[in-house]
């Protein structure tokens, strides 16, 4: 972990050097959170292969068992796997944090990249919008997405993902104003190429690298809070194995089983570790003026 | 910008699909009662002129009635609001209280363990979720031990592992900022020649040091607070702390629209105007910005 950097948001011009990949390699602490991450995406991945349990499958012969007794992390209230069923919440946890970031900078790096490079009123249009969205605490605008869109999981993704759109948009935004005027983007522009070409051609680049830095330091965020919804009931089905909905059931069973809640709150605080020490380790990597830290968050 | 948030809020109500008459009248309603609440509701009239109506109302205090029980929304949300700044007041002092020695300790010995414990506590604290910290500390000070409630509000008590889980995570905030300003600080000049002269390492700290550091630090203690209203969902679910939050997810289950909308506004407005005195407190505490 680094001393921490001053806050910014006017993204740096790209750094010609490829040394990050050689800097971040030497971090050792980065280099362990990929390392645990890698085997969680691996697990999610070859899940079915891992374990020949099916996570819908209730025993109702077999409840509550510990971890151990023929199932390595036990069962839950309804007999289920639960190695079955928190393997299955780990590919469900990536690929909807994944999903949502998706959502974040399909809406925010256009609408960003709009009103830094071409200014003017589209620019005011932008900041407004950012201004108002981000005048709400952490998750209360997922909530509010949550109450138009109706409980489920895909709403959910989607909920998140808007609500961290404006993240992105006044990321990019800095990062078009500062780019805008390199000596290549006017180089560009005084050879005669149209505004949208030289935005997605030679700014949008230049915005690379802190995208990619606070879109991966926003995965561990977006995670927790998809699981906090997940948590607070609006995934909708509750049969899926979701970790948020997996410790909200045990909850319940704290007394009796409480390995059914510990064994998804686990699962959930491995990766969102393990995502934060690598992301910190980018950040430092690809941008060490980048903040790397969070004020918001879910969960 | 205030009106930005209510319009945001309004609209998103609007967007809902459905009929809010027939949400408010029920199943068995009649079309002549659903007509009546229509007009009733005001529902016939342009978009525009429902939000002129719904921000006059909501500026006297007059938030509409809860679908589901008949209540007045804004009698509800005081009954419930002080609880919420209550928890998210308790959890931020919890997080000054640990997260500043950690943070002078951290940076006085830096490299050292104190230095590397701090990490992995700050670490660990922004990366464990409010619910999943609430969930551990009820199962092993509340469940396991007996030396807590489980859950409810009916006591001081109660209000502790409620304000610790969701203080977990400005403690790591803020220790990890003031370390961070602290080690700027120490490689000012002013510090060197306090270190210059003599003056014992302890006083550099408490009397040159601490105070520049503690700028951004404070600014950050204030929005932290800030951000507490929102998370608070997340400890009054788990400890069932009959605060705002946990209100406003009933009301999205029950799809009780005129309390979402309540609630929301009025955290919203809390965190705008905590955000707001953050900002003048910022401008008094630092000369520069004057």
């Amino acid at each position: 972990m680094a001393t921490m950097p001053v806050p910014r948001s006017d993204g740096a011009a790209p750094e010609p050097e490829r040394r990050w990949w050689a800097q971040l390699r030497r971090d050792r602490a980065g280099m362990t959170g990929l390392a645990v991450l890698s085997l969680i995406v691996a697990a999610a991945i070859v899940g079915p292969v891992v374990t020949s349990q099916d996570p819908f499958q209730p025993n109702l012969q077999e409840t509550f068992l510990p971890p151990g007794s023929g199932h390595v992390l036990g069962t839950d209230q309804l007999g289920r796997d639960l190695l079955a069923r928190v393997v299955a919440g780990a590919r469900a946890s990536l690929l909807s944090g994944l999903a949502a970031l998706a959502v974040s900078l399909a809406f925010g790096v256009p609408a960003g990249l709009v009103a830094g490079y071409s200014g003017g009123r589209w620019d005011d249009v932008v900041m407004v919008a950012v201004e108002i969205l981000m005048s709400f605490p952490g998750v209360l605008l997922a909530f509010l997405a949550i109450a138009v869109l109706g409980p489920g999981q895909q709403n959910v993704v989607l909920a998140v993902g808007l609500a961290s759109t404006p993240v992105f948009a006044r990321l990019v935004r800095g990062s078009a104003l500062a780019v805008r005027e390199q000596e290549y983007v006017m180089a560009a522009v005084a050879l005669g190429a149209t505004p949208a070409r030289v935005a997605v051609r030679h700014v949008l680049p230049g915005c690379l690298a802190p995208i990619v830095v606070i879109a991966v330091l926003r995965l561990g965020t977006t995670i927790v809070t998809i699981a906090g919804l997940g948590f607070l009931g609006m995934g909708g089905d509750p049969a899926r194995p979701e970790w948020g909905a997996m410790l909200s059931q045990g909850q319940e069973f704290l007394r009796r089983a409480p390995h059914i809640a510990l064994v998804p709150g686990g699962a959930m605080l491995l990766t969102v570790l393990s995502v934060n020490l690598f992301g910190d380790a980018v950040a430092d990597a690809l941008n060490p003026r980048v903040l790397s830290w969070r004020t918001h968050r879910g969960g | 910008m205030l009106l930005g948030i209510s319009a945001l809020v309004f609209v998103s109500m609007r967007l809902i699909p459905g009929d809010p008459a027939l949400i408010y009248a029920g199943d068995q309603a009649t079309g002549d009662l659903v007509a009546k609440i229509r007009i009733d509701l005001g529902l016939d009239r342009p978009l525009v002129t429902q939000y002129v109506i719904f921000l006059r109302r909501a500026i006297e205090g007059d938030l509409g009635v809860s679908i589901r029980t008949g209540q007045p929304v804004t009698a509800e949300l005081m009954r419930r609001y002080p609880l919420t700044l209550l928890l998210a007041a308790a959890a931020i002092l919890f997080s000054v209280v640990v997260g500043l020695p950690l943070g002078i300790l951290a940076a006085v010995h830096r490299g050292r363990w104190v230095d590397k414990t701090s990490v992995a506590i700050t670490l660990l604290g922004v990366s464990a979720p409010t619910f999943l910290v609430g969930i551990v500390l009820q199962l092993a000070l509340a469940v396991k031990l007996g030396w807590l409630p489980v859950t409810g509000s009916t006591s001081w008590l109660h209000l502790l592992l409620p304000a610790v889980s969701l203080g977990v995570f400005p403690v790591a905030n803020i220790t990890r900022l003031l370390r961070a300003s602290l080690l700027e600080v120490f490689g000012e000049d002013f510090v060197r020649t306090a270190r210059a002269k003599g003056l014992p390492e302890r006083l550099v700290v408490i009397r040159h040091a601490l105070k520049p550091a503690l700028i951004p630090t404070v600014t950050i203690i204030g929005l932290q607070f800030g951000a507490m209203l929102g998370a608070s969902v997340f400890a009054e679910a788990v400890f069932a702390w009959p605060g705002v939050g946990r209100y406003l997810v009933q009301a999205i289950g029950y799809r009780d629209y005129p309390v979402v909308q309540g609630a929301v506004l009025m955290l919203a407005l809390t965190y705008v105007a905590v955000n707001a005195a953050v900002d003048v407190t910022y401008g008094r505490l630092d000369p520069r910005v004057r």
